[in-house]
């Protein structure tokens, strides 16, 4: 399995397209840095919303989740699964002493653990990029929490911001593999992530009336207002956030899991 | 009494109703280059996907030297080398990074090095040794093909299957396909199962023949013997034309 998983690894980081997205990252955090710098002259230090060295790594965050790390995981598994698999390349791993259910595994966990990569460089070039663009404030606000806090209590902070976040990109991408293993080609299959991204951002004003947490089954609603809700103040919307990711995941890798492996790596 | 490496006992597929193979029993034994034949659509390459554990059989048994495909499949897979259909390589990695990716799934070839050495014995069997820097995406359709052939090498098979790996080639990449095969029968003592429709081809290295028609077993024997239905000096061809038109 630790073969398989590594050979997974290097074929995804073999990629120009995984590499070109990788470097993009340092201007996605520098076009973040200067949007919060033009922001921050409307607004008044100590607000959440102002960005400074000890926030900064979270507000470009909740800038670029819901586009950038979602689409990252449409294209990464396009190609990991539904490319790969429909051109036949599977075909010649999976005539070695290599199982379907492993092979599942492997491109799960490989493409989680490039997310995991990205995100982690993400964070670090956002304090990079922040220490030398904004101020260190003595305090800082933080979304749905009353006071000012020290600079460590916002590191605290944005750490677990980032947790949920890599939990939500896990939601989503349970959903996308499901997706890339059902899809005919791998156009169709970032086709039909993208279509699953605008429902998921169009559901929450569809279903406005009926209250946060019916708005909170779109994963995308998750990320744009419910990561902030679940670290606010006595955790309100914690376990029901954590419920509905749990759920997704669940139900679309076991669904994702049967059509790959009965379908025998989708008819390789 | 020399042993057998591949076996199909009473095998059966049915895919949604219809039967793409029915009943079809044969052996081939340690060393032989057996072809194996059949008109468009006789169920050669959902035979030959049975064998290497791609899908699995309604009915019936698979063994590779001995080991069930079905029951065992990783052991029986680990004693194959298998090109299925045309080779489709990772076109972004070269042809000797691919064959180091998929080094990476045999077992056997524990560490880097072991890992290199073999890729680089595998590229200068099948005459790619200095090719093998260069992207797959350039290769022509004879080298690709001979890079499917190392790839099946890579985990030291006792049995090789081919599936039409003559295809799309021109008569001097044939003439090495043919030589490559031979070679390596001749010097690791090889079982070849090769699928082809370039009969002279077959003819040429087989000694036994496997032939499938809608399915179902039509004939099994030496080559020569199925030759010899067309005459003294006949070709394999009129004699294939001529079992299958029955």
């Amino acid at each position: 399995m630790k073969g398989l998983w590594m050979s997974e690894w290097l074929r995804l980081w073999s990629r120009k397209r995984t590499w070109g997205m990788f470097l993009m990252m340092p201007v996605l955090v520098y076009a973040a840095a200067r949007y919060c710098l033009e922001q921050n002259g409307a607004l008044s230090p100590g607000m959440p919303e102002y960005a400074t060295v000890w926030n900064f790594p979270v507000l470009a965050l909740a800038e670029h989740l819901m586009t950038v790390f979602n689409l990252l995981v449409v294209v990464l598994l396009a190609a990991a699964v539904t490319e790969e698999a429909r051109s036949g390349q599977l075909r010649f791993l999976l005539l070695r002493a290599v199982t379907f259910a492993e092979l599942f595994w492997a491109k799960w966990t490989v493409v989680l653990a490039a997310v995991g990569v990205f995100l982690g460089a993400f964070y670090l070039e956002c304090w990079g990029i922040g220490w030398w663009l904004f101020e260190r404030t003595e305090t800082v606000g933080l979304f749905y929490r009353e006071g000012a806090f020290a600079g460590g209590e916002a590191v605290r902070y944005g750490l677990a911001y980032y947790g949920l976040a890599g939990l939500t990109v896990v939601a989503m991408a349970s959903v996308m593999l499901l997706l890339a293993v059902m899809a005919q080609t791998a156009t169709a299959a970032v086709g039909m992530g993208i279509g699953w991204l605008l429902l998921s951002f169009g559901w929450p004003v569809a279903a406005r009336m009926f209250g946060a947490q019916v708005q909170s089954l779109s994963i995308t609603h998750i990320q744009h207002q419910g990561i902030a809700a679940m670290l606010a103040d006595g955790r309100p919307m914690m376990r029901w956030n954590l419920g509905v990711m749990v759920c997704y995941v669940a139900v679309c890798l076991t669904v994702g899991y049967l059509w790959f492996v009965k379908r025998r790596g989708l008819d390789v | 009494m020399t042993e057998s490496v591949l076996e199909v006992i009473g095998v059966t597929k049915k895919v949604r109703g219809r039967t793409l193979v029915d009943d079809v029993s044969f052996a081939v034994k340690k060393g032989e280059i057996c072809g194996f034949l059949g008109p468009n659509g006789a169920g050669k390459t959902t035979l030959i996907r049975l064998l290497t554990g791609l899908i699995v059989p309604t009915s019936g048994e698979l063994r590779i030297a001995g080991v069930n495909v079905q029951k065992e499949r990783k052991t029986a897979l680990g004693k194959i080398g298998a090109m299925v259909e045309s080779p489709v390589f990772f076109p972004y990695l070269s042809g000797r990074k691919n064959l180091l990716n998929l080094a990476r799934l045999h077992p056997e070839l524990k560490g880097k090095r072991a890992r290199e050495e073999r890729v680089k014995d595998v590229l200068s069997l099948v005459g790619l040794a200095g090719r093998g820097d260069d992207k797959v995406g350039t290769y022509s359709l004879g080298m690709k093909q001979r890079l499917g052939i190392a790839q099946a090498l890579l985990g030291r098979p006792e049995v090789v299957i081919l599936d039409e790996p003559a295809n799309g080639l021109d008569p001097l990449g044939m003439r090495e396909l043919r030589e490559l095969i031979l070679s390596l029968r001749d010097q690791f003592g090889l079982t070849f199962f090769v699928s082809s429709h370039l009969l002279d081809e077959l003819q040429q290295i087989c000694s036994r023949l496997v032939v499938i028609r809608e399915g179902k077993l039509l004939w099994q024997g030496e080559t020569r013997e199925l030759v010899l239905r067309a005459g003294a000096d006949g070709r394999l061809e009129d004699a294939f034309v001529e079992l299958v038109r029955g």
